[in-house]
C-alpha cells in the first residue's frame, strides 16, 4: 500500500478538492487557506514528482496562463492507487485516533 | 527599487530553481507574486513572500536532487567539527581570525543604515514626522521655513499637531555663579503634545509662554537639573540665567529625553513671521504628529499640493522647493542611506570582501579536506552518500563560522561603543550603533553563507571524483584532490591587497607614531584651549543691517575685552585668539606665487591657511625669523586693501619657493574646484614650525593672515596658563560671562588633548589599515602555506624517486616550491603596479604625505616576499627531509 507523510497527505487531499484546477499555485493556496501553513512551490513539486513516481497521481502539462511570463502549468490528478493510499492512512490514523481525541485534548491543554 | 529587487529575485529564480520541474516553478512564483498584488497586499510584503517561497522552492528542489535525506546533518556532524577545532587549531586560529573581520565589515553598511532606520522611543513615535523644504537644485535642506511653519499649520489637516523647534547652545549660569554652555531649543508648546511626554517635576511649556513680553521661562532636563541645580526638589520657580538674562524653572523633564537632537532646555519660541520675510528668520525644524488613519503617503500629497500653491503665489523664494513629510529621523540626519546607489555600492563591496576570505577559508578547508581523502572514499565506500558527506564538511565549516560570526559580533560591538562614546556629543539622542537582534540575525545569515563558500564547494570538490580513483590514489599516498585556479587567484590577489593596504598603513604610520611635540613649537599642554561663541540672534527684516553692525561691535569688543582681562590674569602667560590654535584642524588651501609657471594638470601648492590674531606670534614667543611682524597698521588702511600682507612659516619657504627669499612675494589663493582666484597677498615674514598641519608635521607648509577682532565668531582662544590648564577653566568662563553675559566658552581642554583628538581619528584609519594588512598577510600566508604543504603530500612518492635517482636539493626545492613562489611573486607584482598608481593618487592627498612615498611601497613589497617565503619554509623542509626509502615504503 504505502506510508504517506503528513505533507503528501496535504497535498493529496487538496488535489482531491481541487478537481480539474489542481496545479501549483492553487495547491499552495488551498493548503495555506484551508490549513494556514505557508509551503514553499519547490516542496510541492517534488513532493509531486515522488508521488507520482510511485503511481499515486498523474500530471499534464498546459499552456501558460495568465501572468506566469509565458511558462506552463502542470496540473496534477488523484490516480486510484493515490486514493486507496490516502483512504487507508487516514483511515488507519481514524481507527488509532478514535475516542482518544478527549483526552488528548485534555493533556495538551493541562 | 521594487523592480530592482524583483529583477534580482528573477534572476536568482533562473539560477538556483533547477530540476525538470523548474519552468513549473519559476511560473509558479510569477503567478503566485501576481495573485499577492492583486489581494492587495503590499509590494514589499508581497516581495518578501517571492523571497521566501525562492529559497525554500530552490532548498526543497537541490536537496530532491542530491537525495539530502531529511536529517543530513547530525549532532554527531556537530561533535566531528567542533573535534576538528582542537585537532588543527592553526586552520581553526586563522578562519576564525579571518571570518571574525570579514564578517562584521560585511554587515558594516546595513548595520549602520539601520542604526538610521530606528523609531523614536515615545509613545507611537513612529507617527512622528518631519516637515520640510527640500532645495532641489542644492540638494540640501531650506531651514529658513518660519513662513511655512504657520501656513502648514494652518492649511494641513494631516497632523494631530504641528511643531517646531530651534536648536542652540545657551550660555548657562547657575545660583552659583557656574556658566557653561547647555544645548536647547526653543520650541512651541505643541511640541509636547506631540512627543506625549510629560514632565517629572512642574509644567510643561504652554502658548501663554509664546506670546512676546510673557515671562521668560524654561523646562529643563534631569541632567541639567541634577549637574547644575544640585537635583533641589524644590526648583521649580527658581531662576537660571541664560545668556544674562533671568529665566524661570517652570518644569523638569524626565531622565533621557532629549528631543528634538540632544537638548537639555526648553525655551518658548517667540519668533514671529511678521517680523521676517519668506525664507529669512530662524532655522527651524519643523515636525507633527499624524493623525489616525493618516499614512506618511497621504501626508505627502498633502504638503505637496500645499507647497505647488505657495511656488505660484511666491515663485522667487519657492519655486526650487519641494514641501515633503519624511520620518523624524531623518530630518536631524539627513537623507535615508539606503536610498542612496553609493549605499549600494558599498554593500555589495563589502559582501566581495566577505566571499574573497571565505574562498580563502575554503582554499584551507579544501587542503584539510585533501588529507582526509582516504577518510572520505572509505566512509563513501561504505555506503555515505554524497550529500551525507558534504552536509558533515558544511557543519565542520558552520563551527568555524558561527565562532567567526560570534568573535566579530563582539567585536565589532566594542569598536561601535568606543565610536558612539567618542562622537556622542554630535550625535541625535536616539542614535545607537550598538549590535541589535537584526544584526545578529544577519551576522549568523552571513555565517551560513560563508559556510556554504568555504565548505560546501570544497567538499563538492572533494567528492566530485570517482570513488575508485581516490581510493587507488589514496591508498598509493595521494590526494584526490587538486588545487585549482581559483585558489591561486585568491593567493595573488591577497598578496598583492597585502602590499597595497602595507604601504598604505606604512605612509599613514609616521602620522601617529610622531612625537607629539614635533613641529608643535608650543608647550601645548600648558596651554587651555577652547572655543569662545556669541549666540547670533537672526535679526527681523527691517533691522538686518543695523543689527549685523550692532553684532559685529559686540562681538569685537567682547572678544578685545576678554583678551584684555585675561592678560591681566595672576598666572596667564599669554593669551591669543585664531581661527586654529597649533595641532587643530587647519583650513587646507591651494596656493600659486606670483610669477611662477603653474605647473600643468596641477592645482598649485597645497597647504593650510588659519587666520590669526595680530598678537599672535608674540603670545605664543615665537617670533618672526625673518621679515616683519603683524602690527595693528595691518588691519586698517588703504595700502593694506591693495597688498594685504601675510606670514609664511620656513616648510613654506623650503618647499614652495624652493629657498628662495619669501619677503616681497606675493601669492594667491585658486578655489578647489576651479573658479576665480583670490586677490594677492604679499609675504612680510616667516615663522618656524608652528602645528599647522597636525596630521602630518612633515607637511606643514602654511600661511599665517591676520584678522581683525569681531570677523570670527566663533573664535579659538588659547590661554597659556602653565601646569593644569583644565583647572582654569571655570575661571575663564567667569570672565567671559563677565565681559558679556551671552558669551560661550565650548570645549575648554588642554592644548595638547585637543591635539589628540584631532589625531584620534587617522590613528582610527591606521589601526583599521593594520587590521586589514594583517588579515591579508596572515591569509596569504596561510594560502602559501597551505598549497606548499598540500604539494608536498601528494608529491612524496614522486620527490622520493627524484631523490633516489640522484636529483640534487635543488632541483627538488624547484620542483616543490615553483608554483607557491610564482603565486608570490605574481601578487607582489600586481600590489606593487597597484600601490604605485595609488602613491601617486595620493602624492598631493594631505594626511598621508610623507617625504619619499616609494619607500613604504618598496617596504611592504619586501615584507611581504619575506613572509611569503617563511610559511613556504616548514613543507619545503618536509619535502627536502623525504627518504627514497619511506616514499617507496609508502608506494
Amino acid at each position: 500500500m504505502g506510508y504517506l507523510g503528513e505533507f503528501e497527505q496535504l497535498i493529496l487531499f487538496s488535489v482531491l478538492n481541487l478537481g480539474d484546477g489542481a496545479y501549483g499555485v492553487a495547491i499552495r493556496e488551498d493548503i495555506e487557506a484551508r490549513t494556514g501553513k505557508v509551503v514553499s512551490s519547490g516542496a510541492i513539486y517534488t513532493a509531486l514528482g515522488r508521488l507520482e513516481e510511485r503511481g499515486f497521481v498523474s500530471s499534464r502539462s498546459a499552456a501558460a496562463g495568465a501572468g506566469r511570463a509565458g511558462r506552463p502549468r502542470k496540473y496534477y490528478a488523484l490516480e486510484p492507487a493515490g486514493a486507496r493510499a490516502l483512504r487507508s492512512t487516514w483511515t488507519t490514523m481514524q481507527a488509532m485516533a478514535g475516542g482518544l481525541i478527549p483526552r488528548l485534548t485534555e493533556l495538551a491543554e493541562r | 527599487m521594487t523592480g530592482a529587487v524583483l529583477a534580482l529575485l528573477r534572476r536568482l529564480a533562473s539560477w538556483l530553481v533547477r530540476g525538470p520541474d523548474a519552468p513549473y516553478v519559476r511560473g509558479d512564483l510569477e503567478e503566485a507574486w501576481e495573485r499577492d498584488l492583486g489581494r492587495g497586499i503590499p509590494q514589499r510584503r508581497a516581495l518578501l513572500r517571492y523571497g521566501w517561497n525562492l529559497a525554500a522552492s530552490a532548498i526543497a528542489m537541490g536537496r530532491a536532487r542530491l537525495r539530502v535525506p531529511r536529517t543530513g546533518a547530525s549532532w554527531l556532524d556537530l561533535k566531528l567539527g567542533l573535534r576538528m577545532l582542537r585537532k588543527q587549531p592553526a586552520l581553526t586560529v586563522v578562519a576564525v581570525f579571518a571570518l571574525s573581520i570579514a564578517i562584521p565589515v560585511s554587515l558594516l553598511p546595513f548595520h549602520v543604515a539601520q542604526a538610521f532606520k530606528v523609531t523614536l522611543p515615545f509613545d507611537e513615535g513612529e507617527r512622528i514626522v518631519g516637515l520640510r523644504n527640500w532645495d532641489t537644485e542644492a540638494s540640501n535642506e531650506q531651514s529658513r521655513s518660519l513662513h511655512d511653519f504657520h501656513r502648514w499649520k494652518q492649511e494641513l489637516k494631516s497632523y494631530e499637531a504641528i511643531g517646531a523647534a530651534r536648536t542652540d547652545p545657551y550660555n548657562v549660569i547657575s545660583e552659583d555663579g557656574r556658566a557653561a554652555p547647555v544645548r536647547g531649543s526653543e520650541v512651541t508648546a505643541s511640541t509636547f503634545d506631540i512627543v506625549r511626554v510629560a514632565p517629572i517635576l512642574g509644567r510643561r511649556l504652554v502658548e501663554a509662554d509664546e506670546i512676546a513680553g510673557a515671562p521668560d521661562v524654561v523646562v529643563i532636563s534631569s541632567d541639567v537639573w541634577r549637574s547644575r541645580l544640585g537635583g533641589a526638589p524644590d526648583v521649580v520657580g527658581r531662576t537660571v540665567r541664560i545668556g544674562g538674562v533671568p529665566h524661570e524653572v517652570v518644569g523638569v523633564m524626565p531622565e533621557g529625553f532629549l528631543f528634538p537632537f540632544r537638548d537639555h532646555l526648553w525655551l518658548p519660541l517667540r519668533a514671529d513671521p511678521l517680523d521676517y520675510q519668506p525664507g529669512q528668520g530662524p532655522d527651524l525644524v519643523v515636525f507633527g504628529r499624524l493623525a489616525d488613519g493618516v499614512t506618511l503617503a497621504e501626508a505627502n500629497a498633502e504638503i505637496a499640493g500645499a507647497g505647488s500653491r505657495t511656488a505660484k503665489t511666491s515663485p522667487s523664494t519657492h519655486a526650487r522647493l519641494r514641501a515633503e513629510v519624511v520620518p523624524f529621523v531623518q530630518v536631524t540626519m539627513g537623507g535615508e542611506l539606503d536610498d542612496d546607489p553609493g549605499f549600494y555600492a558599498l554593500q555589495v563591496l563589502a559582501l566581495i570582501l566577505l566571499a574573497v576570505a571565505c574562498g580563502n577559508v575554503g582554499t584551507l578547508i579544501l587542503a584539510r579536506t585533501s588529507t582526509r581523502s582516504a577518510e572520505i572514499a572509505v566512509r563513501t565506500a561504505l555506503g555515505a552518500s554524497r550529500a551525507r558527506i558534504v552536509s558533515q564538511l558544511f557543519v565542520e565549516a558552520l563551527v568555524l563560522a558561527v565562532l567567526g560570526a560570534g568573535f566579530g559580533l563582539l567585536l565589532g560591538d566594542v569598536v561601535a561603543r568606543r565610536i558612539q562614546a567618542l562622537v556622542a556629543s554630535q550625535l541625535p539622542f536616539w542614535f545607537d550603533l550598538g549590535v541589535k537582534p537584526r544584526t545578529v540575525a544577519w551576522a549568523l545569515g552571513a555565517a551560513c553563507l560563508s559556510a556554504v563558500l568555504a565548505g560546501v564547494v570544497p567538499a563538492l570538490k572533494a567528492t566530485g571524483r570517482g570513488v575508485q580513483r581516490t581510493l587507488q590514489r589514496a591508498t598509493a599516498g595521494a590526494s584526490g584532490i587538486r588545487f585549482g585556479g581559483m585558489s591561486t587567484g585568491l593567493i595573488m590577489t591577497e598578496v598583492a591587497l597585502a602590499v597595497v593596504f602595507l604601504t598604505m598603513g606604512a605612509m599613514l604610520a609616521p602620522s601617529v607614531l610622531q612625537d607629539r611635540s614635533e613641529g608643535m613649537g608650543i608647550a601645548d599642554e600648558e596651554v587651555l584651549a577652547s572655543t569662545l561663541r556669541i549666540p547670533r540672534v537672526d535679526p527681523t527684516s527691517d533691522q538686518a543691517e543695523e543689527h549685523e553692525r550692532r553684532f559685529r561691535v559686540r562681538v569685537a569688543t567682547t572678544q578685545q575685552e576678554l583678551l584684555r582681562r585675561l592678560a591681566a590674569e595672576p598666572g596667564v602667560r599669554g593669551v591669543t585668539m585664531a581661527s586654529s590654535l597649533p595641532g587643530q584642524d587647519h583650513r587646507e588651501v591651494w596656493v600659486e606665487v606670483e610669477g611662477e609657471d603653474r605647473p600643468s594638470g596641477s592645482q598649485g601648492h597645497w597647504l593650510r591657511s588659519v587666520l590669526v590674531d595680530v598678537d599672535y606670534f608674540r603670545s605664543l614667543r615665537r617670533p618672526v625669523l625673518l621679515g616683519r611682524d603683524f602690527d595693528r597698521a595691518d588691519l586698517v588702511g588703504e595700502s593694506i586693501a591693495e597688498r594685504p600682507p601675510v606670514i609664511v612659516n620656513t616648510s613654506f619657504v623650503d618647499r614652495v619657493l624652493q629657498g628662495r627669499n619669501p619677503l616681497g612675494q606675493r601669492i594667491r589663493y585658486i578655489p578647489r574646484g576651479g573658479g576665480e582666484p583670490s586677490a594677492w597677498y604679499e609675504i612680510v615674514g616667516v615663522v618656524g614650525h608652528l602645528g599647522i598641519n597636525e596630521i602630518n608635521p612633515a607637511r606643514d607648509e602654511g600661511v599665517y593672515h591676520p584678522v581683525p577682532p569681531g570677523e570670527l565668531n566663533p573664535i579659538r582662544i588659547g590661554v597659556h596658563v602653565g601646569a593644569d590648564p583644565a583647572a582654569f577653566t571655570a575661571r575663564l568662563r567667569a570672565l567671559a560671562t563677565e565681559v558679556d553675559a551671552g558669551a560661550m566658552i565650548q570645549d575648554p581642554m588642554p592644548l595638547d588633548e585637543a591635539f589628540s583628538e584631532v589625531r584620534a581619528g587617522t590613528q582610527w584609519g591606521t589601526f583599521f589599515l593594520a587590521l586589514l594588512s594583517a588579515i591579508a598577510i596572515l591569509l596569504s600566508s596561510a594560502g602559501l602555506y597551505a598549497i606548499m604543504s598540500f604539494t608536498v603530500a601528494g608529491r612524496t612518492r614522486e620527490i622520493g624517486i627524484r631523490a633516489a635517482l640522484g636529483a640534487t636539493p635543488e632541483s627538488i626545492l624547484r620542483t616543490i616550491a615553483r608554483r607557491a613562489l610564482l603565486q608570490l611573486s605574481a601578487g607582489v607584482a600586481v600590489g606593487l603596479v597597484a600601490g604605485g598608481v595609488l602613491v601617486r593618487l595620493l602624492e598631493d592627498d594631505s594626511a598621508v604625505q610623507p617625504f619619499t612615498p616609494w619607500t613604504p611601497l618598496a617596504l611592504a613589497a619586501g615584507a611581504m616576499l619575506l613572509v611569503g617565503m617563511l610559511a613556504c619554509l616548514p613543507p619545503l623542509r618536509r619535502g627536502l627531509r623525504i627518504r627514497p626509502v619511506d616514499a617507496m615504503k609508502e608506494a
